[in-house]
């Protein structure tokens, strides 16, 4: 009978509650849940799972690709035999094959542009829903200054990055497009080197929002994380002056609650970037696939098109190419963001 | 969207004709390509005029807001935990010491609202000899810093 009265005590003095704080991740959006893990295991096999899950559903996709630059080729043949025969017509020849090539290739140009600005939405939506739960789960950990800096430079380059994406560098890739044809149905170098600086502007624009948020993010994650560093270290202090079996006991509560809010943390922030990713990826190989196949249907037909159709598919995959740069530069900025908000405190 | 490609459109095809009109050589040619220039740049740019840089001035502080509220809510979590563990751990030392005397309780902490929260009064409930009951009050006292006027027993 004592030694059970004696196993009760030890365990009621012994055992250390863990405290389970409210925070979750939030759930992954619907287009991304499908690619998400039922079971998560490590950080890699669940990646690798969203990869494989992404790539898997890529078959149809690469059909259509396939079919449409197999029809450009096909056409760009067509031109350049029509093209070789003697008469004043060559001209005409190549401003319809022009317009055949724009009609083939614009059409799912407009499907990845509506699919790019989908992705970026989510994402920047997704980014908003785990700001909180990230920013909470920090605060538990004794970062108050860290998770304060850190949200608020994310939601605010977030904003920045989505506006700008929406008002300015979506509309200019359509003019690229539009610019693109024009150019090669009317050959006038000006709308080509107007579509030049287009292309630099998303580009550097893009670059420039990127490397000034790493930079932010950066020195307000050493100069907050210093602070909060110090603000334990004082509250460590406290303790160990105060009476030693209540010092005791906080010591004892305060690390095994910091470590509890450190694992819901480290949770919560491995979910986000997995649902970041998985809302990305599919869109991303999407848009990458069509870049390729049509880098590679420019250098086909470059073997016996014109310069001003292949151009036109170049630009076209150049498009394409920045929207991948585009969809990767949010998810980048999102993924900085949780990364920063996972090193926590100092 | 479909009003900004039909001005691009209309946009280049003007600029075509005016180049085609005014020619490639000469002074001529190179005036019409920089009027051109301007203006097939100011029409493709124009999206840019929708963007209000005063909304953008804004938002730091209402994000700011929102992050102290993210902020105040992990604070909150996190003491409301601490005084929750606290709580537990004085009743737990003090009924262990009770078994220690012999001493059947019940025990009741009430802990402060400080960020560091620590206990600030005692109730104790049972049959307790006056021997006893003295040494835990000054057990109370000693070890868990709470007065002799705040414990109170029943």
């Amino acid at each position: 009978m004592k030694k059970w009265i004696l196993v009760a005590i030890l365990i009621v003095t012994m055992a250390q509650p863990v405290y389970a704080t409210e925070i979750t991740a939030p759930e992954a959006p619907d287009s991304a849940a499908a690619l998400m893990p039922v079971e998560q295991k490590t950080f890699g096999e669940d990646l690798w799972h969203v990869i494989c899950s992404a790539v898997e559903a890529l078959e149809p996709d690469i059909a259509q690709c396939s079919g449409i630059c197999l029809c450009v080729i096909g056409t760009v043949m067509m031109i350049s035999i029509l093209g070789s025969f003697p008469g004043k017509s060559k001209s005409v020849t190549e401003l319809a094959g022009a317009v055949a090539v724009a009609c083939l290739l614009l059409g799912s140009a407009y499907g990845s542009i509506s699919a790019a600005a989908e992705t970026v939405q989510q994402l920047s939506d997704y980014g908003k829903l785990l700001l909180p739960a990230m920013t909470t789960a920090v605060a538990a950990q004794g970062g108050l200054t860290s998770a304060t800096a850190l949200y608020t430079g994310t939601a605010f380059f977030d904003t920045i990055l989505g506006s700008l994406i929406s008002w300015l560098l979506l509309p200019v890739i359509y003019a690229y497009l539009v610019l693109s044809v024009a150019a090669a149905a009317l050959e006038i170098d000006l709308l080509g080197k107007m579509q030049k600086f287009l292309k630099w502007l998303t580009s550097w624009g893009l670059k420039i929002i990127i490397y000034i948020f790493t930079g932010y993010m950066t020195v307000t994650g050493v100069i907050s994380g210093t602070a909060d560093q110090a603000t334990l270290k004082a509250t460590k202090m406290t303790i160990s002056g105060m009476v030693p079996v209540v010092g005791g006991m906080l010591s004892d509560a305060s690390e095994t609650i910091l470590i509890s809010a450190g694992t819901v943390k480290n949770a919560v922030g491995i979910y986000g970037l997995l649902a970041l990713i998985a809302v990305a990826i599919g869109p991303f190989l999407r848009i990458g696939i069509q870049y390729l196949m049509l880098k590679i249907t420019a250098s086909v037909c470059e073997i016996f098109g014109s310069k001003r159709i292949t151009g036109l598919v170049s630009d076209v995959s150049g498009a394409m190419g920045l929207l991948l740069a585009m969809t990767g530069t949010m998810c980048l900025l999102l993924m900085i963001s949780t990364v920063c908000f996972l090193k926590g405190v100092g | 969207m479909k009003q900004y490609l039909l001005s691009v459109l209309s946009a280049a095809i003007i600029s075509a004709v005016v180049l085609k009109l005014m020619g490639d050589k000469g002074s001529r040619g190179a005036v019409g390509k920089l009027v051109v220039g301007l203006f097939l740049t100011f029409t493709v740019i124009s999206p840019i005029r929708a963007v209000s840089i005063d909304d953008w001035t804004n938002l730091p502080d209402s994000y700011t807001v929102a992050a102290q509220e993210a902020v105040a809510a992990g604070e909150a979590q996190t003491k409301s935990a601490l005084q929750q563990s606290i709580k537990q751990s004085c009743e737990a030392y003090i009924l262990d010491k009770a078994r220690g005397l012999d001493v059947a309780l019940e025990v009741e902490v009430t802990v402060s609202d400080d960020p560091i929260p620590i206990p600030v009064s005692v109730r104790l409930r049972g049959r307790v000899s006056p021997n006893a009951k003295t040494k835990l009050s000054d057990l109370i006292e000693k070890d868990l810093g709470v007065s002799k006027e705040e414990q109170s027993w029943i």
